[in-house]
């Protein structure tokens, strides 16, 4: 990791031959309002949910959708973790001590607690660098290498290695030697891919990002390899004008688009059944916090509230650091739902405001000032060892820890139907309103 | 060195920026005045059908007006729904295949925060409704005692289908948007459809376009941006990152992919049932950032594979992994003649050019990177 100054010389001069140049020519326009879209291109490409697991595979697609050349420095968080009291030679994976609760052995008999689930909150980073326009991609467990010698093809091939080598121009971090090396090991987690000025690795908020993400079922022919899940990414817009810190993008609204208030997704409920197909259904909710930092994890607060067709609303709350996929139940709030069609709402909490109750949204010092049904909530412990525990001061979180707002959400969400086969969709969620706590995104600090 | 590099590319990109990104206010993200959900595809026959979501984010009751469109072409011979001339084979004679564009318009009530969801292939109506108004209950859901009265969600209108549902949030008793500017503007709806396969048990889902509403005079001429906008503009450039058909799934290393791509214009007469001539322009751009282009009229609703867009022949496509060369490519999609709104579907398959041997599918959205300044209008009965 590199720690590099931006060269305020160097920048004056690029600023003046900007305006020079663009006297008589179009301007690139920037967003009237900064968002965070999953249809506009941005500076910061968020894929909240990337699966290499043994089960699933991801395929992530990465444009640059402007003429001038992008460089890309990315961050890939791993929030698998593994349930600590598993039989010798067994291996469960987990996101939270819960699913350590109800596991099976190989033979299908059910096992005690295996539990707690152990996160090691993984951090990987690497460099691309696209050419105008271009459109490139990369298989997760495999990541990519170039080779020159197969410039156009139809098909990738891992040729016996560990990475996989595609028809194509790849040009990946020079210090790899063009290339993305793969997931070590299994993966489920998230991907930022942060737009920066050149190999220094300071952030610029040019906008030139979009992606997707492709979920995979791996297996064999016939049993549901080949079914696919795809959503786009969060593209976090820039304001077009140099971040104030090198490697840690504002998310303020001004700087960059702030995180949004609160999520919706329309859904099936979890344990109907599919109108068409009959399939079971479950539904797997993805959060990322807003904040991030890949050095030191980020908590996360959220409360739910799900409404079916009849307007009966269901709540339950949870607090969850770097990565939380829920599945199935969402404390109860999901399953056994009287219709088949639900909306869930997932709220970052805020800190001295109202969640849920009469005074919802409103400042509050305590939870009577929130009516009946309410919360007040205090600052929480972003990182450090009581990550997520109430706190007064950064004292009371550990090394490393802050103590206050916590952070805004991002989210995907995945429907899984068990039928003749096993299939999925997946879409990002909707984003209402915008938070008015800025949250931060950091990168490593080098390409 | 970089420094010299950056300088370089920089010159090169104020020489091109007559072509860059501009950002658009359309989107998918946010709860919006008008949904467009682009594709709506059922065959019963074939056990296909299209599940649709619409929810009323906010705390107050609203009403959806909504309109279907039929964008199925017709034997001019025998009636029966076609692709292709070859479709209407009549003992040996063969008629016309007449593209053909019929709308349909129901009502869509909704109580405060509700989530309200049906098949295209049944609607929603009468018994089935979740919140049915009784004598003796008039108001049965809700902290604000709303019901769904008047909701009649009609079936679409045959089968097999192909068309999209645009719906808009309107005043419960002249069905038009509400007067309104700014933040009084309501901007409650989300929507989803999930385009299913039953056979297969396949879903491919999308979450629905929303134009958030700006400013509404309250009449029957919905203005999509330009000057004085009632919602924000649609997309003239749209991006579609695809694999190339044919290309090699990377993850199987053994599964074909093809794109299907579907493309809606934002202007719309339902009054007059007239259709605006828009061309889509596509540039085609694969790893190497080598450019190939070709256009499409958009006549009402194209939905294709991408290897069908410019030629009869998949091989010899623009959108063929045999001419792209690389795995990936990137379109950018321009609507001369109007706004365009559109989703993209990813399919793998043993054999890319046989629907039949689809393994798996699954739907994402069009980026939008360039808004119109001419506005697009749709026209209300």
């Amino acid at each position: 990791m590199r720690l590099l100054e931006r060269n305020p010389r160097l920048s004056g001069l690029m600023l003046g031959l900007a305006v020079l140049a663009l006297g008589g020519v179009r301007a690139q326009a920037q967003p009237d309002t900064l968002e965070i879209s999953s249809t506009q291109p941005g500076s910061i490409a968020v894929f909240p949910k990337v699966i290499s697991d043994g089960t699933r595979d991801t395929i992530i697609s990465l444009t640059n959708t402007t003429n001038m050349m992008a460089f890309v420095h990315c961050e890939a968080t791993n929030g698998i973790g593994e349930c600590v009291g598993a039989p010798a030679g067994q291996t469960y994976y987990c996101n939270s001590d819960v699913d350590c609760d109800d596991v099976t052995d190989p033979t299908g008999a059910p096992l005690e607690d295996v539990g707690p689930c152990d996160i090691s909150w993984q951090a990987n980073d690497f460099g691309l660098i696209l050419t105008a326009q271009q459109p490139t991609f990369w298989r997760v467990s495999t990541g990519r290498v170039q080779d020159p010698e197969l410039l156009s093809g139809d098909a990738c091939s891992t040729g016996g290695q560990s990475q996989q080598i595609c028809p194509g121009f790849f040009l990946g971090d020079s210090q790899a030697g063009a290339s993305i090396l793969p997931a070590a090991g299994a993966f489920r987690g998230e991907l930022r891919c942060f737009q920066v000025e050149d190999s220094s690795g300071a952030l610029s908020t040019g906008n030139a990002l979009k992606g997707e993400a492709i979920i995979e079922w791996l297996g064999e022919t016939g049993e549901g390899a080949g079914q696919i899940s795809a959503y786009n990414s969060l593209n976090v817009q820039g304001s077009g004008t140099a971040p104030a810190e090198l490697f840690t993008a504002n998310l303020d609204g001004v700087e960059y688009a702030s995180c949004p208030e609160s999520l919706t997704i329309d859904h099936l409920a979890p344990g109907a059944s599919d109108p068409v197909s009959g399939a079971d259904v479950e539904v797997e909710l993805t959060f990322v916090p807003c904040t991030y930092d890949p050095l030191n994890p980020t908590s996360m607060r959220v409360l739910f509230n799900t409404y079916d067709m009849i307007e009966d609303p269901l709540s339950g709350g949870d607090t969850r650091a770097c990565w939380a996929n829920y599945t199935g139940s969402l404390d109860g709030a999901l399953r056994d739902r009287a219709t088949t069609y639900l909306r869930t709402t997932a709220r970052a909490t805020q800190t001295g405001n109202c969640t849920a109750g009469s005074a919802d949204g409103e400042p509050c010092t305590a939870d009577s000032d929130c009516g009946r049904g309410g919360f007040c909530f205090d600052n929480s412990c972003n990182g450090g060892s009581a990550i997520g525990w109430t706190c007064a001061a950064d004292g009371d979180c550990g090394t490393g820890g802050t103590c206050g707002d916590p952070s805004g959400i991002l989210g995907v969400a995945e429907t899984i139907y068990t039928g003749s086969v096993v299939a999925s969709s997946a879409d990002v969620a909707h984003q209402v309103g915008t938070r008015e706590t800025a949250d931060s995104m950091s990168t490593s600090g080098d390409f | 060195m970089f420094c010299k590099a950056k300088l370089v590319s920089f010159a090169a990109a104020v020489a091109l920026l007559g072509a860059t990104v501009a950002s658009a206010d359309s989107d998918h993200d946010h709860p919006a005045g008008l949904l467009m959900y682009p594709k709506i595809s059922v065959d019963v026959e074939n056990g296909v059908d299209t599940r649709l979501h619409i929810s009323n984010v906010s705390n107050n009751p609203t009403m959806a007006h909504c309109f279907y469109v039929n964008a199925n072409s017709h034997c001019t011979n025998t009636g029966e729904v076609c692709d292709t001339f070859q479709d209407c084979n009549d003992s040996g004679i063969f008629g016309a295949c007449v593209p053909g564009w019929i709308e349909t318009n129901f009502d869509i009530f909704l109580t405060s925060r509700q989530p309200l969801g049906w098949l295209a292939s049944e609607g929603l109506a009468g018994d089935e409704l979740p919140c049915r108004a009784t004598f003796l209950n008039p108001n049965p859901c809700g902290v604000n005692q709303g019901s769904n009265s008047g909701t009649r969600i009609p079936p679409i209108s045959e089968t097999p289908f192909i068309g999209e549902l645009k719906c808009i949030e309107a005043d419960q008793t002249t069905r038009l948007p509400v007067q309104c500017s700014g933040d009084n503007c309501p901007n409650s709806l989300t929507g989803k459809a999930a385009i299913t396969s039953a056979e297969l048990v396949d879903v491919a889902s999308y979450r629905a376009a929303g134009l958030e509403q700006v400013l509404n005079d309250g009449d029957e001429n919905l203005q999509i941006g330009g000057i004085d906008a009632e919602y924000e503009p649609c997309a003239e450039v749209l991006v579609m990152d695809f694999v190339y058909d044919g290309a090699i799934d990377p993850i199987s290393e053994t599964f074909e992919a093809s794109s299907e791509l579907t493309l809606i214009p934002c202007t719309q007469d339902f009054r007059g049932q007239t259709l605006p001539p828009v061309t889509a322009q596509f540039l085609v751009y694969n790893e190497f950032e080598q450019r190939l282009s070709t256009s499409r009229r958009v006549d009402c609703l194209l939905d294709s594979r991408i290897s069908s867009i410019d030629t009869g022949s998949p091989t010899r496509s623009i959108f063929s992994v045999n001419v792209g060369g690389t795995i990936t490519g990137q379109a950018r999609i321009r609507g001369v003649g109007g706004g365009l709104a559109g989703v993209a579907l990813l399919s793998l398959a043993t054999d890319f050019t046989d629907p039949d041997s689809r393994v798996g599918w699954a739907a994402y959205a069009l980026d939008t990177v360039v808004r119109t300044e001419d506005a697009d209008t749709i026209s209300l009965p």
